[in-house]
């Protein structure tokens, strides 16, 4: 029988060392090979689209496990989902959304509960004017037509030309009218959740510059349900 | 063993400084002393003469450490030892990750020749669309579009006519399947995928064909997907009662907008 030849260190090192970096090249085209960087996400979910040249608008943390994006390119949102993981930037899913104006709204389960009850926040962005601050009414319904509460809430400015509504709650715990249970269960993740709301933006000096009617927001709960 | 050669391995190893190799050195240091000793009592040496005999052609424990230990240097001895492990979680990780079911993205798609070589493709073998309909027209696209990195075409598109009968009214059905290919040489990329639902199709006749399903007609629709690393093809497929015209036009929006048109001629 032939004998195979006996291997000295520095052989079986370098053996060792090609079949890590065979593995890791496999592994890394079982994860679909991810982007080293944000910015290398960015191109790839561009060009799902044959889109370049995108803005970040909005990028959330830790969205039910995963990660959002939100891309603006030229009249046209780009929402990402993606995994960060020891490997790098792994694209989940990507959606276009033919409008200039973009209202995403979420309950947002990866924060975790405060005082018994999840955020919910709420987002506009797109071809807005350059505005100091905003303020939008928001109506809060349960499914489609039975409105829970509206009030009205300061915006943040989350990105350029996007701003962010934290929604609070209207109805005490000791409120037992049915709007008060719906919006109980809907600040308790029950994704029965819809908004709609009118935006208004103004300048430096108060004046109003803009009103925008939002009809329906979106729901940031693909990875969610 | 005389405890004059315990001291004497002793010293050797003090030598070596990549500690995890020293207990395999003393395993070949001893038998190879025990054999001298052995060899020696054997041509009539006693024991206790044999053995300093033995220790003494052994040689100065710290020359022999010294020599031993530019052998065993530490650099490549942890080296080593880092790559077995790494090699061995490696694996367990590849192999916990499943991938072979990506396997199939590896196999090389259609790149040349009939891309429907066995009739209307997307009816299977027996149905009459299959067996009876007639390749009346085919064509390509007039035009390759470059973004991003990719080249759009179109490399195939045929007309087929199937003859038809509705409460003994005769009439012929006509399809349309068109391929768009989208080739790189980004093999760590997986085509633009989101394009292929945002396509539209557009005919002399100023009919217009959505990817996005419409109950009331006038679909685009995508009904299969090849991909290979440097390639990916989408079939879409067009059902219309009317006879398709001279060309049609497969258009995206987005981006830079782009549009491919095709000349349809008649089949041989």
């Amino acid at each position: 029988m032939m004998n195979l030849p006996r291997w000295n260190r520095t052989q079986k090192t370098i053996r060792n060392l090609l079949g890590m970096a065979l593995c890791l090249f496999l592994l890394l085209w079982s994860r679909g090979f991810p982007a080293r960087t944000l910015e290398g996400l960015v191109t790839r979910a561009e060009r799902q689209y044959l889109l370049d040249g995108s803005t970040l608008l909005l990028q959330t943390d830790s969205v039910g496990g995963g990660h959002e994006l939100y891309l603006w390119n030229q009249g046209s949102i780009l929402q990402v989902y993606y995994d960060h993981t020891w490997l790098g930037y792994e694209l989940d899913a990507v959606r276009l959304f033919d409008e200039e104006l973009g209202a995403f709204a979420g309950v947002d389960l990866a924060a975790g509960k405060q005082e018994g009850y999840y955020p919910i926040q709420l987002f506009v962005f797109g071809d807005l004017p350059d505005a100091a601050s905003a303020e939008m009414d928001i109506t809060l319904s349960y499914t489609s037509n039975q409105v829970v509460s509206t009030c009205t809430a300061r915006g943040a400015r989350a990105a350029e030309n996007c701003w962010r509504f934290d929604l609070t709650r209207q109805h005490g715990d000791a409120d037992t009218s049915q709007q008060a249970r719906w919006e109980r269960e809907i600040f308790a993740g029950s994704q029965k959740d819809r908004y709609s709301g009118t935006l208004r933006l103004y300048g430096e000096n108060g004046a109003l510059l803009e009103t925008r009617d939002i009809g329906q927001f979106q729901r940031t709960t693909m990875r969610w349900e | 063993m005389t405890c004059h050669f315990g001291d004497w391995v002793s010293a050797v190893l003090d030598c070596v400084r990549f500690r995890p190799d020293r207990r395999a050195i003393r395993r070949e240091l001893e038998a190879h002393y025990e054999d001298h000793v052995k060899d020696l009592e054997r041509i009539g040496y006693d024991h206790k003469l044999a053995q300093e005999r033995a220790l003494g052609a052994m040689g100065d424990p710290v020359e022999v450490g010294r020599t031993l230990d530019k052998v065993h240097k530490p650099w490549l001895g942890w080296l080593w030892l880092a790559s077995k492990w790494g090699v061995l979680i490696c694996w367990v990780f590849l192999l916990l990750s499943d991938p072979f079911w990506r396997l199939d993205s590896l196999r090389p798609v259609r790149r040349t020749g009939d891309y429907e070589p066995d009739g209307l493709f997307s009816f299977s073998a027996g149905t009459p669309e299959r067996d009876d309909s007639i390749r009346i027209a085919r064509g390509t696209g007039a035009q390759t579009v470059e973004r991003v990195g990719y080249t759009v075409s179109v490399p195939y598109a045929a007309v087929w006519k199937c003859a038809k009968e509705s409460g003994g009214t005769a009439y012929d059905e006509y399809w349309s399947t068109v391929v768009v290919a989208v080739d790189d040489h980004r093999f760590w990329d997986h085509g633009p995928k989101g394009i292929w639902r945002e396509l539209e199709a557009a005919d002399e006749h100023a009919c217009v064909y959505r990817t996005q399903w419409d109950p009331a007609g006038g679909n685009f629709i995508w009904v299969r997907f090849d991909a290979d690393p440097f390639r990916a093809l989408a079939y879409f497929q067009i059902c219309q009662l009317e006879p398709p015209g001279e060309w049609l036009e497969i258009s995206y929006p987005y981006g830079e907008p782009w549009s491919i048109r095709i000349d349809w001629r008649e089949a041989s």
